[in-house]
């Protein structure tokens, strides 16, 4: 079947024109033959071959006309995809750009707290000192939950 | 009959028509694809200063999750509203 790929395009529209043309004229011909009564036997297969060229012919031609249809639409939504697809790849970059500088402030606003307790380090743990109970507490709250054992 | 339904089976081949259009499904960029930690746990020293740079270290790492949930979510919407242009 790919064979037929290969065949212009045009041609196959030149021969559903003139399945077409064939048909109605063979159908023409065939109600005037009456008036001619040497040929009047050929009325009846000429009008067959026509009506079926015609149906033929107007069948082909639609076929065409969808196949075309859905080749434009095609055409369409791959244009749409490639589009969409360049955007999503934005969308990721942006995202990721994102998460990277936010990630980044965390990072420095955490080194600068860590730096705050360290300055006022002996001040805090001279005023107060923490219980083994109030870790253990702190830690438990801290602990992984619902994890797989 | 016979003939009628040789008829509707030639006609019908017209019919069956495949899009062969898809789209690919976006990648996830790969911060998001990491987990959150689990927090950390204080140690055992009684300073007051060791737990709370435990705590304000517990901080960060729900800040990054936060952050990492966050891109998940402007990620869904914004591909989803590009997936819906394709129509």
């Amino acid at each position: 079947m790919w064979i037929v790929s290969l065949i212009p395009e045009n041609i196959f529209v030149i021969i559903y024109y003139a399945l077409v043309g064939a048909g109605i004229t063979l159908y023409i011909v065939s109600k005037l033959v009456t008036w001619i009564p040497m040929i009047t036997q050929w009325k009846l297969p000429m009008e067959l071959v026509g009506v079926i060229a015609l149906a033929a012919g107007a069948y082909f031609m639609g076929g065409y006309g969808v196949q075309k249809a859905w080749l434009a639409r095609v055409a369409e939504l791959e244009e749409k995809v490639k589009a969409a697809e360049a955007k999503s790849a934005v969308v990721n970059t942006v995202v990721q750009e994102k998460i990277v500088y936010k990630t980044k402030i965390v990072k420095e606003v955490q080194i600068k707290i860590e730096e705050r307790i360290k300055e006022v380090e002996k001040i805090i743990d001279a005023e107060c000192k923490v219980d083994p109970v109030a870790i253990q507490i702190l830690n438990d709250a801290a602990a992984p939950v619902g994890e797989a054992k | 009959m016979k003939l009628l339904i040789v008829i509707a089976a030639f006609a019908l081949v017209g019919c069956s028509t495949t899009v062969p259009v898809v789209m690919k499904f976006p990648d996830v960029p790969k911060e998001l694809l990491e987990a959150c930690p689990n927090l950390k746990l204080a140690d055992n020293s009684p300073k007051l200063s060791a737990m709370l740079t435990t705590v304000t270290q517990n901080y960060a790492l729900y800040k990054n999750c936060q952050i990492k949930q966050e891109g998940w979510v402007e990620w869904y919407k914004s591909q989803k509203q590009i997936f819906e242009s394709v129509k």
